[in-house]
Order: C-alpha cells, then structure tokens, then sequence
C-alpha cells in the first residue's frame, strides 16, 4: 500500500504540476490575446487603417487597426530604461477586444498608456512623463542604396494617463512568449502623424465572440484591399496620356513586377495586350565617364523597349549598349560608338555599400524630349527629389558635392532628374536589380481601360500574401504554443525517477517480504491442491484491494507534492519555469491516469515478486523462511578472476582520465560517464572479489565476529550485491548530475566553447546600419577608436519571432530568425556543431549556410541543439516552415546542430538568404563582440554609450549562457533533490531487505542466542552485515563518480556543489543505517522465541 | 563448585503463556522440580504440545518461568540480566535441536567455533580450537571441516551441531528432539554419540524426545504429563 501510495503520488503531482503549468500559460496566453483571434502583421509595410473597417464590414467582427513598433521607453531624467518594448499605435476600436469591457482612458495626443510591467521597469505611475524613442519607417527599407541612414528614430514625449494590466490587454503580444512584455500604448493617428505616414498601420487585429475563419478574412481582404496597402500608388503621369505604377518604397517588389507581367502574358494587363506597357528601373549613378571627361550624379534608367519604351530606346538595344542624351553626348564629348563607364553604388547584403562600374558603347544620341525628357522617370529618392538645388542633395550615400558643376545645377534646374542616359530593362535589372525589386516604375497606356479598371486589373494580378498581408489565427497559435509547452508532468516523471524506482523496489521488497511471511500459507494452499494460478489470484486480489487504497491515499498525498513543488517553482527552483508564477490547477484526468498508474505499477511489481515466489517447491515453502540453500564453492568465480577485471577496468579508466587534456571540455560529460562506470563496475568487482575470497578463505583461528558479518554478506550474493549496486548507482547519478552542472567561466574566450569565443553579446531595440568593423562605421556612432582596438563585432540581422530557448515555456510556433554572414563564423571557427551534415553536404561548420540544397525554397538552416531538439521537437535534417516577407512558403532545413550556446532560441540562416525573404528587416539588431579579454569592460561601456539611441543592451556571453544553463542546472538540481528523496525513500527499502534477511535466517539466530549471543551482540551483527552494505554501496558511487570527476576538477571548469552532495550521502547513510537499525530492532524482537519454541 | 552439588536445580517451576484474546493464560508448567547432578543423563518424554522444549528453554536460561527458580552450578538464573544469562549459555550449557541450523555460509569447522566467537571468549580461542578438532575427530568428521552444511548429510549436520554445542566444554547440554529428522540409522548412531559423550565429556545430558530408544539409553526418563514431571525409568 506504502509503495502504491508514493508511485501515485509522484505520479499524480507531477502530472498535475504539468497540468498547473499549461493552464497557467494557457490563462497567460489569453490574458495577452483578449478577444482577438486572427491578425495581420505587416511589420515595416503600412497598409490603409480603414483597411480595418472594410474588413470589419464584411465579415461582422470587431477589428483594430495597430500602428506597432519596436521601441525604447525612458524616464526623462534618464534614470531608468527599458529596451525593446512594444509601442502601439491604437484607437478605440482596440480596446473593445479586450476579453472584459474596460475602462481606461481614452488616449489622446501626448498622451501613454503603458502596462504594469513597464510601469514597475521604469518606476513610473500615472502622471509622469516618458520619453519614447521609435524607429522612423524609411521611405525606402534603409538598406536600400539611397536610402538615408539619418533621424532613424522618432522621439516622443507623453504623460501617462492608465496603467493597463493584464485583464485591459495591458499585456497584449502576438509572441508565443510567457515572458513579460513592455508595452506602451499611445493614440495611433498622434503617432502617425510624428512618423509621418499619414494613416495608416501596420498590424491589424480581428476579435470577436464568434470568430470567422483566416480563409473567410483573407478572402475580405482580397475583395476590399487597395494598391495603397501593397503602398502601390497608380497615378496620370505625361498629361494624363499615361498610368504610371510606383511603389512608396521607391522598388516595386519583384513578386509584384512578376506577378503583373505573368498576368500580361496570360491576359494582358488591359484588354490588348502586353505591349501597352513598359517597365522602367531608374537608378542613380556616381559617375558616367568618357575617357578623361566625366559627368557626376546623374540618372539613368533602364526601360523596357516595349510601347513607349521604344521611343527611347531601339527594340534591339544590346545589353552593353546605351543611349544617351545630347546634354550628356555635349558634357562628355562622345559620338555614338563610342564607349562609356557608369559608376554606382549597389549594397552587398552585409549593408556594405561598393561602387561597381559597367562598361557601355554609345548606340544612340537623342533629343532630351518625351520620355526622354520625362523629369518623373526619377523616382521619389528621399534627399534628392525634393532638393531645389543640386548642392541640397542628402542621398543616404556618400555624395562629394564638391564635384557638381554649374552645368549640372542648371541640367537639375531645367531638367530636375530627368535621366541623362537609356540602358535595356534587361541590362538595368542586371546591375541594379537588389532584394527591395527591379523596377522603379510601370508605364501603362489608359487609352481604352479607366483608372479604376487598370487599378482593378493590377489588384486582380496580384494576392495580399505576396506583399506580407495575410491573417493568422493568433488565438490557435497561441494556445497551440501553451499546449504544447514543455511538459513538465513529463518533466517531472522523468526528474522523480529515483522516487519512481524507489516506489517500486519498495512495492516489490514489502510485497516480497508479506509473500515471505507467508511461505508456509502459500506452500500449504499450493500442497492442498490449489493450482499456482489461483494462489496468485488470491493474493494478487489482496494487493490490488491494498494498491487501489494506496492509490486513493497517494492522489491526496500527490496534491500536497504539488503544491511543495509549486512553491518550490515559485522559490528556489523558479529558473525552470523562467519565473512566471504558477497556478495550482489540478485536473481530474490526471488523478484517474496517477491513480491508474499508481495501482498498475504496484501491480507489476507485485505480480513480479508473486511469480518468482511461486516458483518455490511446496516443500520448500512449508520449510518456511528458510529457503537459502547454498551451494559449495562453485557459484562465484575465484577472486583472482574479479581482480584480473577490476584490473583491466581501472587501466581503462585511467587511459580515459588521461586522455582529456587532448580533447575538449565538451566530451567531459560523455567521458565522466564511461569513467565513472568503469570505475564502479570496477569496485563492484572488486566487492565481488573480496567476497569470493571470503567464501572460500578458511578461517581456522582467526575467526570473528566481523568476519561472520562479512560471511553473512555472501549468504545471498544478489541481494547484497543489488543494494550495493542500487545504491552506488543512485549516489553516483546525483553526483554525476551535480558535476555535469553547465558552467562555462573558463571556456568562455574558447571558440569552442557555447560563448563562441565572443566576449559579449549586443542586441539593440532599434537597427544598426553601420558596419562598426570599419572606421566610417565606428566614427558615425562618435566611438573614440581607442576604446575599440582589437574588437571585432560580427553583426546579425533579426526577423523577430518566438524564443525558441529553454526560456520560454511554450512551444514555439515560428521561432526568430537570424541572417548571419557565415564567413565571419567560419573564419573565427566560431561555436561548437555536436551533428553536421557535412558528409551529404560537401562542406563544413558554417559554410553549410552556404550550401544550395537543390530544392526550390528550402535553405539550410543552423541552430542550438537544445533549440531543434526540445523546443522544435525537430532532428538534424528536419525542416521548420516559414512564410517570407512576400507571402511565399519556404523550409529552413537544419544541416547543423550547435552545442549548448549564446544563440539558443533562435535559427540562423545565411545573410543573403535573409535578405531575400525579408528585404524590409534593414538593419542589425544583434552583435556577437570579439574583445580582449582585458579591455572587455572598457568595450562594453563604449559600445552600451555610444549606442544607447538605439537601445543598445550588452551582456556578457558567459552571463547569456549562464541564462540559459541556469534553466538547465535548475533541472539538475531538481533532479538533485527528488533524487535524494528517492534515495531515501530507498533506504526504507534496506530496512525491508533487514527484515527479509533475519526473517530468513531466524532459527539462525535464534540459534546463535542459544549459544550465548546476546540480542543485542546479533542485532550489531546484522546492523554491521547491512551497513556494510550500505557503506561499500555509498563509497563505490562517491568514489567512482569522484575519480570520474577529476578531470573535470582538474581543468577548473566545474564547481562542485560539495556540501550538497557530503548532505545527500550524509542523509542517505544516517536514514539508511536508522532504518537498519529499526528492522533488525524489531525483526529480532519478533521472531526469535518463536523459533526456538519451534518442536 | 563441587561434583556433588546439583548441576541443576529447578525448584517449583510454573510457566504460562500469554493470554490470548482474553482467555485464560495456559497453563504449561505446573510445580515442576527437577535437580540434576554432574554427568548425569535423562530422558524428558511425554506428548507433543506437553510443555518439554519449554521446559528445555527454561534450563537452557532461554525463557524465564513464571514462577519458581532454575539453578544451574549454584546460579539463579533468575537473578540474572540478559547479558550474563546469555554468557552463563554460552559456557555452561550447550543445545542440540532438532534441526540442526547450521549456517549455510559458513564451513562445518566455522559452524563448530560459532559459540566461540561471542565476544569475551577470545582469550580461550586456542582451547577451544583444540577442542573442536578433537570433538570432530571423535564424531568421524575430520575430513569434513571444509564443507558446508549443504555439502554433507543430515546426519553428518547434526553431529556437527552436537560438536558446536560442546566446543565450549558446557556443563550441560540440552538435546531437544536430536533425532526428530534423522533416518534410522542416523538416529541410532547420534543416540551413542550423545551417550559417549555423556560420559567422556563429563556433561550432563538433557534430552528432550520421543524416541523410546533414545530415551531408553538415559540414565533417567522423566514424563511430563498434567504438566508436572514424573519419574518413570531410573
């Protein structure tokens, strides 16, 4: 019944801390989500805020439209910040999808809502002034060549007029993250207005108690969406004889221009044909030089010599053919056949920008007239269209003013940026042609269609999807992620595992002994002609009847093990549940499968220990408990055999213990394993030895008493040796467990090791856009280059998604996404791979990132073995789906796996991958940072100053790690405790191999009485024959684990917790030796007369 | 003390045994008197359940009566604590059962010293060893001191158990049913081991048996009816 009781109550509490943790997730999943259901995020991409209304319209549910971004919060006097919070740009309507109806304020202009977690960050309340700091949305992404790396961010100022907790969507995040979340709230068309994108909003919100489906939302939004939410603009361009396609972003997307030209094959984009339209891409050039003559800054497009293409360019203009116009063939004296070089920049993916140069010959020289003088062909480049004068041009590149002429104000005071030379679409696309598209715009002829029909056609061409407008069942994702969270019934299945065993040794060690109490019952039934199978059935029904009352007393028993465990998740072992506080949720499912378990373990166990005693001839049954009988001299192997293995497998581990200074510190684990077990198996063998030479040692005058005890030991070799193996196990797992405890302090600057060598890890709220590897980089965020001698920053771009780290608890659904420069890895053989597939691959580490699969969208992928393993329940070569920035489908395929690292929670793929599935994601925003390890504080100050605008947060890489590994070492030392506990409970058990022993050997001792020993001479020979025991057991696991350990200790990478563990075996021997004590107490007590009464 | 004082005298021995759901405690011992000189031998006989082996465990200092005295050489066991009752066994008194209980892990030369191991006999160690070795040579067992119990006969056990109980050189031994789970033959040559021993070893003999032909061989034969003693054969 004990036995019953303790399985079902480890069973049941560790099912319902499971049920505890979903539910306390799910609730904090709602609690984020209020009443919405489905979104649509558009991150850097602004559709039209009435988009939510039409919507709404249509499929009668409550919708919002959000202005979100990414931000940083600050008291105006600067004493406390809080990076990475979430500014939301909100009205009214949002707030009708909280869950309850509440009443806040309404937000007006210079006005904040922030939510109680930020209030407690930044110590601010209702009243007080915070300084917001948002990122401005670019005209153009600001990777984009052109685009202006200048006032990147917005600063506002606002009061505080609410706090919103929870219940008031105060903690409202579409992340599957249970982590808190710094939210401020301010009024959307106040923040639109300092951005100035007009109205607009980038995530849009559906709620409601009767949810419509994502395929009936997205279908709305196809039927009423316009071409200002793809931020396409139509407009009469050439005294309205012409439609003229362009984007705000400067670059139609390619999947825009494809899809349309697709659509024109097909159809035509107006009822005649493809050829009523042309594709122009408009580029800006450094330099175009003839020879010793060069004209600066000049525009040049590539137009498709289609329709009024043609009247620009010849049909057949070869792809190294230009043609110019006179003012150009004037300026720079050339004559058609003649050759030119254009010079531009174009932005390699690393945000380097590099001047490249193309050769061209001269095919044609035209008159600066129609298209050719078509000062609208120039897109709108922010610090160049709006410039009245050459010298006001800002361009986000490096522009030497100092080299316009005064021809060249003039050319820009007539002409403005009218192109100055003609290439093929083909031949511009060629060049110029990067991830944010390859066209600047789309000429179409409206001769025959309206406005309204060519906008429709365009719209019919193209899905929302395939410019990021698309809507996700949140709600679904959301519980999805808190119910497939990590298990932690399993978990903690798993970590009471020593208490499991315990539970059932002791189920089977007390069943065994009632089954000993009652050999002669059992013998007498059998002799009586009861058949073994009803003898079993009758005392398989007596167990199930004690089983099912332990189970019902261990349910009640396992909710107090809950609630310890709670309270313990809540106090000392917080780090495996990334503090988030939880709530006592018992489930009845999990009582009646505990419960269930519980009785069927105790079952088995007892069916087990029924079938070995039934195996026992009547005869010897009826003999009573007297059924040893040993044999001579055969049964053990001599002890020189146990020594000759005890040899072998010591020299093993010493060869082992040697080889560790060759190898790194990560194959610790697996070598303290395989010495450890050596060397346990070793002194098992020797204990093996010692008792074979006992057995056959013939003691003729030096026979003692300790001697006898040491005999006794032998009289039933398994017994004795399964305690001592039971307990040396157990001893040796904990320790095992304590010294495998993560610690990384002195591999931190070991590329090897989980840090990557890096000495701290950056990430900012806003992007960074300056390579801070160079000088120019370095000088334009004011560093004193001093500071930053010998460091080396490898720099990554983010697509933000769901931590995917032991940090979070829930499953994550699309974790974040990391664009790295494999090269920078590569070359400092950065981080630890535990699996690669190189061998299929052809290629090594992180050049894997670079590997072409060969299948259409699925790019390799790399990540923290715990990410892929645990969070994703993925494996080597498995793929994760992901949807990009254009609506497209693709896998990320895991060719690598990283040991425990800095980078867990995240998947990284390749820089140049990243920036074609999400061009939009400009910038970096987390920093890996090479620096002596010396200079490491003076860096840190540095690089956390000077990037402070931004947000910038610098940990060091041991700490990030020691984050992570915290969660690990917290499994550990719950393991640790339960362990114990379980090794307790097991030394109860001893107490019952005590008394099975003296039961069997009663006539023994009583005998022994008889010639003169005293009870209590016999009950210090029994406590000596089982603390022996007990003894060797503790000192083979303490000895073998510590000789296992030594390598470990040696390279100083481990602290070993020894106080815990000198506790452990202090606790086990005391609480094994008391519970000795206690049996042979009451086992001779009890039995004794009896027997010799016996006639 | 001298050969002509009692080796033991029990003075009006009553035993009970507790009370079992409150019936009366029965009643097994009833004014039993009984005194035995040096080197006597007798025979204690009657039917199963009569009360000999408790009356062997009172002489044998393992229980206590409920009332009257046991004396053994001069000793009143019941003025004696625990300790010194199980030292005055473990000298004055050896005990041969009906099985013999040797211990299965030990050599029959191991079962043999067993009485010799309580601590306080250490000093005699080398006496006793030499008793034991010539006690095995006097019951034919010699070439069998290596062996363990397993690796003999049930005969070859219980001389081996009669050899530990006289190792010590006790004044008395107490023999209760020795014969009980031998063969014939076993039996009859146990039977003459326990007599030559009487007499070469000087030990008064107690047996408590149903063997006619055991109890045929004592010097005296006692019946324990109606729970007193009665002498029926001297």
């Amino acid at each position: 019944m004990f036995g019953a009781a303790v399985g079902t109550a480890v069973i049941v509490g560790a099912l319902t801390v499971g049920d505890s943790v979903r539910y306390s997730l799910e609730k904090m999943a709602l609690a984020r989500l209020g009443d919405i259901q489905q979104a649509m995020v558009s991150n850097m991409r602004f559709f039209r805020d009435v988009l939510a209304d039409e919507i709404s319209a249509g499929v009668n549910q409550n919708t919002a439209a959000v202005l979100q971004l990414s931000g940083i919060a600050s008291r105006p006097d600067g004493a406390r910040r809080a990076n990475n919070i979430q500014v939301l740009g909100v009205e009214d309507d949002f707030w009708k999808l909280a869950a309850k109806p509440i009443s806040l304020p309404k937000i007006h202009a210079g006005q904040i809502v922030v939510n109680t977690h930020l209030s407690r960050q930044l110590n601010v309340d209702v009243g007080d002034d915070l300084v917001i700091r948002v990122e401005t949305p670019g005209t153009l992404p600001r990777d984009m060549p052109l685009a202006t790396t200048e006032d990147i961010f917005t600063i506002l100022r606002a009061e505080i007029v609410a706090i919103a907790d929870a219940v008031q969507l105060g903690d409202f995040s579409l992340r599957t993250n249970q982590l808190p979340v710094f939210n401020v709230f301010v009024s959307r068309h106040w923040l639109a207005g300092h951005l100035e994108i007009g109205s607009k909003a980038n995530m849009l919100l559906v709620g409601g108690q009767s949810p419509g489906s994502v395929g009936e939302l997205n279908r709305r939004l196809n039927d009423c969406w316009q071409l200002a939410d793809a931020e396409l603009e139509l407009h009469a361009v050439a005294g309205n004889k012409q439609l003229e396609l362009r984007s705000r972003r400067v670059f139609i997307d390619q999947v825009v221009g494809r899809e349309l030209d697709l659509r024109s094959i097909q159809t035509g984009i107006n009822s005649r044909s493809q050829d009523k339209r042309t594709s122009i891409l408009t580029y800006f050039v450094n330099n175009i030089r003839a020879g010793d003559r060069s004209t600066p800054y000049s525009m040049v497009s590539a137009i498709e010599p289609s329709w009024i293409g043609r009247t620009v360019i010849p049909v057949n203009l070869a792809d190294d053919e230009i043609v110019i116009n006179t003012w150009l063939a004037d300026d720079l004296s050339v004559q058609a056949g003649d050759s030119l070089v254009l010079s531009y920049f174009v932005m390699e993916p690393s945000a380097q920008l590099v001047e490249h140069s193309t050769g061209f010959r001269i095919r044609k020289i035209i008159e600066i007239e129609g298209l050719a003088a078509d000062r609208e062909l120039m897109p709108s480049f922010p610090g160049l269209a709006d410039a009245e004068h050459c010298r006001q041009w800002e361009p986000g590149i490096p522009v030497n003013l100092d080299r316009i002429r005064n021809k060249d104000e003039s050319y820009w005071d007539i002409y403005r940026g009218t192109p100055k030379a003609f290439i093929s679409l083909q031949a511009g696309q060629k060049i110029w042609a990067n991830r944010f598209g390859d066209r600047t715009c789309i000429r179409i002829d409206p001769v025959e269609d309206s406005f309204h029909q060519v906008e429709q056609q365009i719209l019919g061409a193209i899905q929302p999807e395939q410019v990021g407008l698309a809507f996700d069942d949140v709600r679904s994702s959301a519980l999805a992620a808190s119910r497939d969270s990590l298990d932690f019934g399993i978990l903690f299945l798993a970590l009471s595992m020593f208490i499991m065993i315990a539970a059932v040794l002791l189920t089977m060690l007390q069943f065994a002994f009632g089954v000993d109490q009652r050999a002669i019952e059992i013998g007498t039934l059998i002799s009586l002609g009861w058949p073994v199978k009803s003898v079993r059935r009758v005392l398989m029904i007596e167990g199930t009847i004690l089983a099912v009352f332990g189970s019902i007393i261990g349910c009640v028993v396992g909710m107090i093990y809950t609630r310890l465990v709670l309270a313990a998740l809540d106090g000392i072992w917080s780090g495996a549940v990334a503090g988030v506080m939880i709530t006592f949720s018992p489930q009845p499912k999990s009582w009646l499968v505990g419960g269930m378990a519980g009785v069927l373990v105790a079952l088995l166990a007892m069916n087990y220990t029924l079938r070995c005693a039934t195996k026992w001839s009547p005869k010897q049954l009826l003999s009573g408990a007297g059924l040893v009988v040993i044999k001579g001299n055969v049964k053990y192997f001599g002890p020189i055999f146990w020594v000759v293995v005890t040899c072998i497998l010591a020299s093993v581990a010493i060869v082992l213990m040697i080889w560790p200074q060759q190898v790194s510190s990560r194959s610790y684990t697996v070598q303290f394993f395989i010495t450890g077990v050596l060397v346990l198996a070793g002194m098992l063998c020797l204990w093996r030895s010692l008792i074979a030479m006992t057995w056959r040692t013939e003691r003729i005058h030096d026979l003692s008493l300790a001697y006898l005890a040491l005999r006794n030991t032998a009289r039933r070799a398994g017994r004795s040796a399964a305690t001592i193996i039971l307990l040396s196990c157990g001893i040796f797992i904990i320790i095992a467990v304590s010294a495998n405890r993560l610690d990384i302090q002195v591999d931190q600057y070991d590329r090897s090791a989980g840090t990557g060598g890096f000495a701290l890890f950056g990430r900012t709220a806003l992007p960074l856009y300056q390579d801070l590897n160079t000088t120019d980089g370095r000088k334009s965020w004011g560093f004193d280059e001093q500071d930053l001698q010998d460091v080396g920053v490898v720099p990554m771009r983010i697509r933000h998604g769901d931590d995917a780290s032991c940090l979070n608890l829930n499953r994550a659904q699309s974790p974040t996404l990391i664009g790295v420069n494999p090269g920078q890895l590569a070359e400092r053989n950065a981080f630890h791979f535990t699996k690669t597939a190189s061998r299929h691959l052809q290629r090594e580490g992180w050049d894997l990132l670079d590997v072409a699969l060969g299948l259409p969208d699925v790019i390799p992928a790399i990540a923290d073995q715990a990410t892929v393993l645990w969070a994703l329940g993925k494996k080597l070569g498995d793929t994760h789906r992901y949807v990009d920035e254009y609506g497209q489908p693709f896998q990320v395929k895991f060719v690598g796996l990283l040991e425990n690292s800095i980078l867990q929670g995240n998947i990284l793929i390749s820089e140049d991958e990243f920036v074609d599935r999400f061009p939009t994601s400009s910038g970096y925003q987390l920093f890996l940072v090479d620096a002596p390890s010396h200079s490491v504080a003076v860096v840190h100050d540095s690089l956390a100053r000077a990037l402070e605008p931004i947000g910038m947060e610098l940990s060091s890489t041991s700490e990030r790690l020691g984050a992570f590994n915290t969660v690990q070492n917290t499994y550990l030392a719950i393991f640790q405790a339960l362990g114990g506990l379980g090794m307790l409970l097991g030394s109860i058990g001893l107490g019952v191999v005590v008394m099975r022993n003296v039961l069997e050997r009663v006539p023994e001792l009583a005998l022994m009485r008889a010639v003169g020993f005293s009870r209590c001479q016999l009950r210090r020979m029994i406590m000596s024959e089982h603390a022996l025991l007990l003894v060797v057991g503790l000192f083979c696991g303490v000895t073998a684990s510590l000789i296992a350990v030594i390598p470990m200790v040696r390279s100083g990478g481990q602290d070993m917790p020894w106080v815990l563990i000198i506790m452990i075996c202090a606790a086990v021997f005391v609480s094994g030796l008391f519970w000795v004590w206690a049996a042979s107490a009451l086992a001779l007590r009890r039995y004794l007369l009896d027997a010799l009464r016996h006639e | 003390m001298s050969n002509h004082n009692p080796i033991l005298e029990m003075v009006n021995i009553t035993k009970r045994y507790d009370a079992v759901n409150g019936m009366d405690s029965p009643l097994v011992l009833d004014q039993v008197n009984l005194s035995l000189m040096a080197c006597d031998s007798v025979a204690i006989i009657g039917p199963s359940g009569c009360g000999k082996s408790t009356l062997l465990n009172l002489i044998g200092a393992l229980d206590r009566p409920t009332a009257g005295q046991v004396i053994i050489d001069g000793t009143d066991l019941g003025t004696q604590d625990e300790p010194s009752l199980a030292w005055l066994r473990n000298q004055q008194i050896g005990f041969v059962f009906q099985t013999h209980h040797l211990l299965p892990q030990c050599t029959a030369w191991e079962n043999v010293l067993l009485p010799t191991l309580v601590p306080g006999c250490r000093s005699m160690m080398p006496d006793r060893v030499d008793t034991a070795k010539r006690l095995l040579a006097r019951v034919g067992l010699v070439d069998h001191i290596q062996h363990r119990p397993s690796q003999l006969s049930v005969g070859q056990c219980q001389r081996v158990a009669v050899v530990r109980a006289l190792v010590n050189q006790p004044r008395l031994l107490l023999a209760d049913e020795p014969t009980g789970a031998l063969d014939q033959d076993a039996a009859d040559s146990l039977t003459e081991l326990l007599v030559e021993l009487n007499h070469e070893e000087k030990v008064t003999l107690v047996v408590a048996t149903h063997s006619s032909e055991l109890a045929a061989r004592m010097a005296r034969v006692l019946e324990l009816k109606n729970h007193t003693l009665t002498m029926i054969h001297h």
